[in-house]
Formats: structure tokens, sequence, C-alpha cells
């Protein structure tokens, strides 16, 4: 069984948001709900300040705290690391909101179209899905394309068709997506390395996931970043 | 590698404008390429409407305006002045996908696709020196992937029909058969798919043909493939040598060196164009003739932006702060503003829909970050919600995109200020090769909030627009 993860190189990104465009498009996400959206921050003090692009979406947790808390076990954990939401179960309470420490779940109260009074334009209605009502909903790694790439004898990571939308639309490359537990797939190898600066996987520890993010030399507010001399 | 100039001398320096910015009489950097009328003084037409400098023909109204997916009332400097002019215009005619703040003062409105509606085949890749790493190029289709909700049409269906109900439809088969529009011309070396006059062509012709003329072209007359062949594969390509990526090695292959610093030809070029405007009486242009240098030296150039405040009878001082913009990913050139997904993702954007500020500046005027704010140029204020940053220099303050919308949906929701309400329309602001620059002196100070959004984005005026008209 594979152990799907996602390594995204924070150096790359350039906080273009498209990623955030292609999952909304993808999963016909409402207005105002993001399952993904890239983080636009700075970090330090005018003049020594730099902009930090972070995206962030579902970690698909390895011990996720959303799952400890649902009355209704409708979050669950796949074998294959993935965690998802059974909309027939989820009463939309919202516990796994509050438990959620990346902000990633949002209760969708209402389907609502993004024209309002025009309705329901024809993408949208072709993936409306009445079951996302009322529920809590994320990220579900594209579970849909995963399923139905593996299926029709398709690699998640490798082949377009099963891959996250979110990482076949970056424009920089800088996500990937596979098996961490297959050692020659990308994500695994990724979230093993070192930057060029020599700074390691800072955030690795702290997030403790299965979504992994390869760290960029920033330094936090008051201690400048010294590069080391080459 | 040319860089041909307009022609200075007297016997072929062209006196009298051809064209409403007269960028071959008053600008040799120009060139006269079908893309000069747009590097030439653009908003000089606008500028001289109402009150034309000595010795200078007054611009007329057009009989018939035609505007194709532009909307100069939001984009262009001054716009307030624009969108007052635009009242005067006999006869407007708009193609719209959407209602917008110029076309709202159209009489003909032409409903068009949008691109996701229609059809066209367009080139990818193959360019030097424009960032395009790509081994390979060649043409893309984009065709319609759903109908249109309403009655609208393709851009290629709505010229035809245009040109054939005006007489012009044999210099439309004309133009098409030179590759104008399209960029691939219909016949080459290699094949012939020229389209005859004589025949009514639909849009799937058109295209058909320009995908059978750029396969040929490209494949060296190897391939031939048809718009059906397109819908299904998408896309056409060829190698392209990443030794073309670079502009170095194409001038190593031509034998061209790189031009020293020293510009003689400008200076002449300067000297020449002083002489025949002098000749005619025309002395208002010799702030931009200043320009003309073989090797320039330093220039105050903040000064002329903060001078400009005195023109309309105020204190530069009064002015410390840079309004500067910036383009942002989700909207680029503006036309996306109406669709409410990219407003959604553009407010993940840091600062996207305010107004930025450094932090220690923003605590100095006693703004807290969400505070409304007055941007307040020398011609007009504009409210909006500030937003505090570590990222922007003390002396600048920072609007992204150009919105200040009031008749485009989404947009008109918005409540951001548009630099182009704040900046006025003046000849000392215009460079030799007729542009001006994204900037404003400003001064910003808390606002009391607006008592609707309409209010938010638009503003009141400073100084008025009869007031304004002070060209020179």
């Amino acid at each position: 069984m594979a152990r799907w993860g996602m390594v995204i190189d924070l150096r790359k990104c350039v906080g273009c948001q498209t990623c955030t465009i292609a999952c909304k498009v993808e999963n016909a996400v409402p207005p105002q709900i993001f399952w993904r959206r890239v983080v636009d921050t700075e970090v330090g003090e005018y003049p020594d300040v730099q902009r930090l692009f972070l995206p962030m979406a579902c970690m698909h947790c390895s011990d996720p705290p959303c799952l400890e808390v649902c009355p209704t076990t409708a979050t669950y954990r796949r074998e294959d690391g993935i965690v998802d939401i059974n909309y027939d179960l989820c009463i939309g309470c919202g516990y796994c909101i509050v438990a959620c420490p990346y902000l990633a779940r949002t209760l969708i109260e209402e389907n609502t179209p993004y024209f309002g009074e025009a309705g329901f334009i024809p993408p949208e209605q072709m993936l409306y899905d009445d079951d996302r009502t009322g529920v809590c909903t994320k990220c579900t790694f594209c579970l849909p394309r995963v399923d139905e790439g593996l299926q029709n004898g398709l690699q998640p990571g490798i082949d377009p068709e099963a891959t996250p939308a979110c990482v076949i639309s970056c424009i920089a490359n800088a996500m990937a997506f596979g098996d961490l537990d297959d050692p020659t797939s990308q994500v695994a190898r990724l979230s093993t390395r070192t930057t060029p600066c020599g700074c390691s996987r800072k955030w690795d520890w702290i997030l403790a996931c299965t979504t992994s993010w390869t760290a960029r030399p920033v330094s936090p507010p008051g201690r400048p970043h010294v590069p080391r001399s080459r | 590698m040319d860089q041909p100039l307009n022609p200075t001398d007297r016997q072929h320096w062209k006196a009298h404008p051809g064209i409403r910015n007269a960028y071959r009489t008053l600008v040799p950097l120009a060139n006269n390429s079908p893309w000069s009328p747009a590097l030439g003084p653009a908003h000089l037409p606008w500028l001289f409407m109402k009150n034309p400098p000595p010795n200078w023909p007054r611009p007329t109204v057009p009989d018939v305006w035609i505007i194709y997916r532009t909307n100069p009332v939001i984009s262009h400097w001054d716009s307030d002045t624009v969108a007052e002019l635009l009242t005067t215009f006999p006869f407007i005619v708009a193609f719209a996908y959407t209602p917008d703040e110029t076309n709202w003062f159209a009489d003909v409105l032409l409903p068009e696709a949008t691109d996701i509606e229609s059809l066209q085949l367009y080139r990818i890749g193959g360019t030097k020196y424009q960032e395009q790493f790509w081994k390979h190029m060649g043409v893309a289709l984009r065709q319609p992937a759903v109908d249109p909700p309403v009655d609208a049409r393709d851009i290629t269906w709505i010229a035809k029909e245009l040109c054939k109900r005006v007489g012009l439809y044999d210099t439309f088969i004309a133009a098409l058969n030179k590759g104008r529009g399209t960029t691939i011309p219909l016949k080459g070396a290699h094949y012939d798919f020229t389209l005859s006059p004589d025949e009514d062509v639909s849009v799937e012709e058109i295209w058909d043909r320009v995908c059978r003329a750029a396969t040929m072209s490209l494949s060296g007359g190897q391939e031939e493939h048809g718009l059906e062949w397109f819908k299904e594969r998408g896309a056409f390509f060829v190698p392209f040598s990443e030794k073309k990526w670079f502009l170095h090695t194409y001038m190593v292959e031509k034998g061209l060196r790189y031009e020293l610093p020293y510009q003689e030809r400008i200076m002449r070029a300067g000297a020449e164009l002083a002489n025949r405007l002098h000749e005619h009486g025309i002395t208002w242009w010799d702030l931009q003739l200043e320009e003309y240098q073989a090797l320039p030296t330093w220039k105050d150039f903040p000064d002329i932006w903060a001078r400009i405040a005195e023109v309309f009878g105020k204190r530069p001082e009064d002015y410390e702060l840079w309004l500067v913009t910036s383009r942002s990913m989700q909207y680029s050139w503006g036309s996306n503003v109406g669709i409410p997904l990219m407003a959604d993702v553009a407010h993940n954007v840091l600062g996207h829909f305010g107004v930025m500020l450094n932090r220690q500046t923003a605590h100095k005027l006693g703004i807290r970050d969400g505070d409304w704010v007055w941007v307040e140029s020398p011609i007009r204020r504009v409210r909006g919600r500030a937003v505090v940053r570590e990222g922007v220099h003390p002396n600048v303050v920072l609007t992204i995109q150009q919105f200040g919308h009031w008749v485009t949906p989404v947009a008109r929701e918005f409540q951001v200020p548009n630099l182009n309400q704040l900046a006025p329309l003046h000849l000392a602001l215009t460079d030799a090769t007729g542009s001006g620059a994204d900037v404003v002196r400003v001064r910003v100070y808390r606002a009391e909030p607006p008592r609707n959004g309409q209010e938010a984005g638009v503003g009141e005026t400073v100084v008025s627009l009869s007031e304004r008209a002070v060209t020179v």
C-alpha cells in the first residue's frame, strides 16, 4: 500500500495562486471557501524583510486531530494516508474545524453559485454535489483523480490525470506528489533533501504529517538570515 | 536587429499628423510599424481635445469610435477626463463580453464570446530573449469549451460580418490571406490555402485554413493538419534550439556587436526634430527634446512629479508620498476583473485590494491596519482601506492593478483606489517617447468610512475637470 504525500518547495513558490484556482475549478469549491490557498505574508522588519508564500491545505496528518474530535466518525484516515470525510456521516458540527491547526477545514452551509442570481454556470453544474451542503469539507488530495487513475493503471505523481490538480497546475513545478514509502519516488527524495544554503527541513518536525515543505532560507523576525559563505 | 527612427529631415519629416497621437511628427523613437501607434503618445488626443497647444490642430472627435477589449475609462491616466470627453463622441461601438465603464458610453454593443467560448489558433514559444526557455515552438488551438450563455458571437464571425455589411469583405479576405490577425499567412513556399473573396467562408473554414498553413509552415511542408486534427490533438510543435533562447547567440550568428552606449543618432534626431518643430512654431515639445542625448546625464526625475502640484495651484511639499501601482498575477491585463473566482483568489494576495503603507509611515500618520484612508493627489482624492506592511518603502503608497470600477460587475464592489483617477494628465509628465509613468505624488490621511460601496472606490474631485485642462 502506498503512502501518498506531497512535498512543496517554498523556494520555488511565487505566490501566483494558480494551484488555488486549479483546486477550486477541479473540485467546484463554492465562493469564499478554499480547500487550498497560498498564504502570502512577510517575515522581518523594513528594510530587512522578505515575502513568504506558504501553500496551505489539509496536511493529511499521520495523527489527525480532526479525526479524534469527530463525534460521528465521518472523518477517517485511509490506509494510503489520505484523510477524507464521509459526507453521509458528517453532521456539520464544526469540531474538526476548531481542532485543525492549519485552518484547512470549512463548513459549507449552502452551495452558492459564483455568479449570484445568474445561477450555477455549466462548469459548476457539472460538478455540483448536493452531498456537500451542511458538511465540513477540505482538500482530499484530489482523491477521485488518484483512485480513478489507479483503477486505470496510472501512477499518481507521474501521470497528470492521476495527480492532484494543484500539483499539475503549478507554474514553477514547486509541488510533487507520490508515494512517500517508495524510495525512488520524487516525494521521497525531496522530503529528505536539504536546501542549497544548508538549511534543513525546519518545519517537518512541527507538521508530522503526510505533506511536507522544503524550507527556503527565511529568517524569523529579529534574526537576520546569514547565507553560508561559498 | 535594426531600430529605425522616423525621419526628421526637412524633406521626409511628417509635418502634419496623420493620426491623433502624432507619433511620426513628435516621436522619431516610435518608428513606423503597426505597433507604433501604441508606442507614441496615445494620451495626446485626450490632453489636447479641450485645449490644443499653439500651432497644433485641435484633435477631432471621431465620427465612429470602435473599441475592442480595452477600458480606458479605468486604464487611462486622469480617467475622469477620458470619461467626460466620451460624452462628446457622437457614435461609439464596443465589442463587449461584459458591461464596463467605457462601453457604458457605447451606442452599439457587439456581444463577443469570451476566450473559452470562441476559436483561435495561437502561437506558442519561438521567441528569443523573452524568458521562454522551451525546447519546442508551435501553435495551439483554443476552442469553445462551453456555449455562450447569451447571444454572443465569435470575434472572427463579428469581424467577417461587419466587413461584409460595409463592403469590405474583399479587404477582409485579403488581410486574412496575408496573415493579419492570425500571424500566419495562408500562402507560403510549400502551400497555398488562400481564401477567395467570392465565397462566404465560415469561422471554422477560416481557422481550418490557418491550421493547415501553420502546420505546413512549421514543418517545412512535411505535415498538414486541419481544424479537426487540432480539435483532437490541441497543439502542434516543432523543436526549438536552446541556442535561440538567448540574444547573445543570435548576435554572434549574425556577426553583430553590442551597440555602444554613445547614441550619436539619437542626439542628431533630436536636434533635427527641434529644428522642424521650431520651423512650425512649436515650442511646447522642447522639454521632451531635451531627452535626445547621446549619453544621458543625471536628471532630477522625482522633481518632475513633485512640481506638477504647482500647475494645479498646490504646494509640492503637501504631497510627500509616492503612489505607485503594480500588476498582479491574478489580473494581469485586467480583462478578467468581472470574474468572481479571480476576486476570490486575489483576496489571498497580501494587500491586493487595499492601500499599502509602510508600518512606520502608517504609525506616523496615525493610521492602523484596516482603517479607511484618503489617498489625495493634487487633482482628486479616493478612499480605500489601509494595509500596513513591512515590505513597502516608507515613502511609498502601493495600490495593485487598476480598479475603481463603477459599472463592471464584481469589480465595482472592490472599493479600491485607482492610481489613474489620481494621475494628472499633463505634457510635463510625458517623456520623449511619448510615455508617462504610473507614479503620482500623494498624501494619505484617515477617512470616515464610506456610506456605501460605490462611494468607496470612486472618490471626490479636488480640482474640477475644467480647471484640469492645463496642457502646457
